[in-house]
């Protein structure tokens, strides 16, 4: 276990993190969040965008403003219209695919590539970020764990009513910080590959759905699943697939975590 | 010829048929499974498992019928792996599916790249010895009768009344059970799933090509929830969303609108399908 495979590990694991986080944050307030991978993509070519154009600060207000209008539309969509929450988030995952490229095309004449190249965040820049991560995914464990009103609203709305919680005022800081936790992890995944391609995500928002479903409402369990997948990833990547199937392997490993929580939870 | 004329001529109405039926087969083949309660948006992966199994085999063994049935066993096994580890491992439902969708993608275009000679990346062509004589028409027509078959299974059989009741009830039979009902309704949306990529690949295009069918399961979604969850409403729902496609691609052409526009496109004519679907309830804030 060398010290470059310990950075790598935590080069994979933060940006999923982050996404996973923000997937166990809507779901705390009832939302199995289907365009959470659309919404990474989104966030990645904002963030381009705004840090060629402008600076690095504009770049992640303008990944967080998009990702949390996307997560307002769904929100609103099924609490207050009740509309099929699958539907919905289905059709603002293509929304969001096709805003993308569409975004990529007019910017950077390409629909499916930008280069960040020198445009981006120094190596110190990095660190800093990542540590503030860190710092974020310790707080979000802490809240989610500790403070009442996040515990009772994961347990029953029905008694958050009862309780005389603001069910609306909790979703949309959810849906605030899940935004936030989002665009982290977009930008992330946009630094280490140094370019937004129209497959910056890779799966992981699809990924992260399949860890919140087995974390539960535990912060640590996410923490533990993201590691162990980003380990497995990186255990993948040292062998020598063909590009076609390395693409698969985040699926591949999705349904091999659901399957080895059942065997756990079976036992 | 502007865009009006073009939606009345013949051709466009000939595609708008072929798109037709094989939306409907697809929403049926999502509705049967999802009115016991298993909800597969793997279609495209059993989609693309059926159309490679089918070409190769028809090229290899020249013959139709084990091609069929090739196909056929491709879209059970890929239909009912997701069921098993639902049932063995309480796997969830939905993101298996949606695994096994990217999965089989990346494995199509890893196999296609490997086996094909020429630039297009595709399946080989069905040989003339393997070609199913059939006017599409009694295939069309077939898409009509299966219509008919999913409304008798769900509302007129013993196991499609059980079908219902565990949905709703998954307790009032024994896993083994479930997992049997689930089974044979996905075993009949197989056999659906065999005919559209016989019609569409087999019959019509006579080959696969990468990437036709990666977000068509999708659009048998759309068309299965439009339907109200019902077999009879799927022959109007899949009318709608298939003249939505053909005019969205007619808008690509026409105004050039790239295919990323068609995508948004694609995704607010879902929101619009959702918003027909809205659901009267209290408010929970």
């Amino acid at each position: 276990m060398t010290i470059e495979f310990i950075e790598g590990l935590i080069r994979l694991a933060l940006p999923l993190c982050c996404i996973s986080l923000a997937g166990l944050l809507y779901s705390r307030v009832g939302l199995v969040n289907i365009a959470l991978d659309g919404q990474v993509v989104i966030a990645a070519i904002c963030y381009v965008v705004g840090t060629l154009s402008s600076s690095f600060p504009i770049g992640l207000l303008l990944a967080f403003l998009v990702t949390s209008l996307i997560g307002f539309i769904l929100f609103h969509a099924k609490e207050q219209l009740k509309l099929d929450a699958l539907l919905v988030g289905i059709g603002l995952l293509y929304i969001c695919y096709g805003s993308s490229g569409l975004i990529c095309k007019i910017f950077f004449g390409n629909p499916g590539y930008a280069l960040l190249g020198e445009g981006g965040i120094g190596e110190l820049e990095a660190k800093i970020l990542a540590a503030v991560i860190c710092l974020l995914i310790l707080v979000s464990e802490i809240y989610l764990r500790k403070v009442r009103v996040a515990k009772i609203i994961g347990e029953s709305k029905e008694l958050a009513i009862i309780e005389g919680i603001n069910i609306k005022r909790w979703c949309i800081w959810h849906n605030l910080a899940g935004a936030f936790l989002i665009s982290l992890g977009a930008i992330g995944l946009v630094e280490h590959g140094g370019s937004y391609t129209g497959q910056v995500s890779g799966g992981r928002g699809f990924l992260a759905l399949a860890i919140v479903a087995i974390a539960g409402h535990r912060g640590w369990v996410v923490l533990a699943w993201v590691i162990l997948f980003a380990a497995g990833q990186k255990l993948v990547y040292s062998v020598k697939v063909p590009s076609e199937l390395m693409e698969a392997t985040p699926y591949l490993l999705g349904i091999l975590i659901l399957v080895i929580r059942g065997f756990l939870k079976k036992n | 010829m502007t865009l009006i004329n073009i939606i009345f001529t013949a051709e466009f109405l000939e595609q708008l048929l072929s798109k037709w039926s094989l939306l409907l087969l697809i929403g049926l083949a999502f509705l049967l499974p999802l009115r016991a309660g298993f909800v597969n948006l793997g279609l495209s992966a059993q989609l693309i498992a059926t159309a490679l199994a089918m070409c190769f085999v028809a090229s290899y063994t020249e013959s139709t019928f084990i091609a069929i049935l090739a196909g056929l066993l491709a879209s059970s096994i890929f239909g009912i792996f997701p069921i098993w580890l639902w049932h063995k491992f309480k796997a969830n439902d939905i993101l298996t599916t949606l695994f096994l969708v990217y999965i089989t993608i990346s494995s199509a275009q890893f196999i296609l790249s490997s086996t094909s000679d020429s630039l297009a990346v595709a399946t080989p062509t069905i040989p003339k010895a393997a070609e199913l004589g059939v006017n599409i028409l009694i295939i069309q027509l077939l898409t009509l009768i299966c219509v008919l078959i999913a409304w008798i299974y769900l509302n007129h059989t013993t196991i499609g009344y059980k079908t219902r009741v565990i949905a709703n009830n998954p307790k009032t039979v024994s896993p083994k059970e479930r997992f049997k009902i689930v089974a044979i309704a996905t075993v009949l949306s197989s056999i659906f799933i065999t005919l559209a990529v016989l019609s569409d690949v087999y019959i019509s295009k006579g080959r696969y090509d990468s990437g036709d069918y990666d977000t068509v399961g999708f659009a048998g979604v759309v068309v299965a929830l439009l339907a109200l969850r019902k077999p009879i409403l799927t022959f109007v729902s899949a009318l709608i969303v298939g003249f939505l496609e053909m005019l969205f691609l007619l808008l690509s052409v026409f105004y050039k609108i790239p295919q990323m526009g068609a995508h948004i496109l694609y995704g607010v004519g879902i929101l619009f399908a959702a918003g027909l679907l809205i659901k009267k309830g209290e408010k929970t804030y």
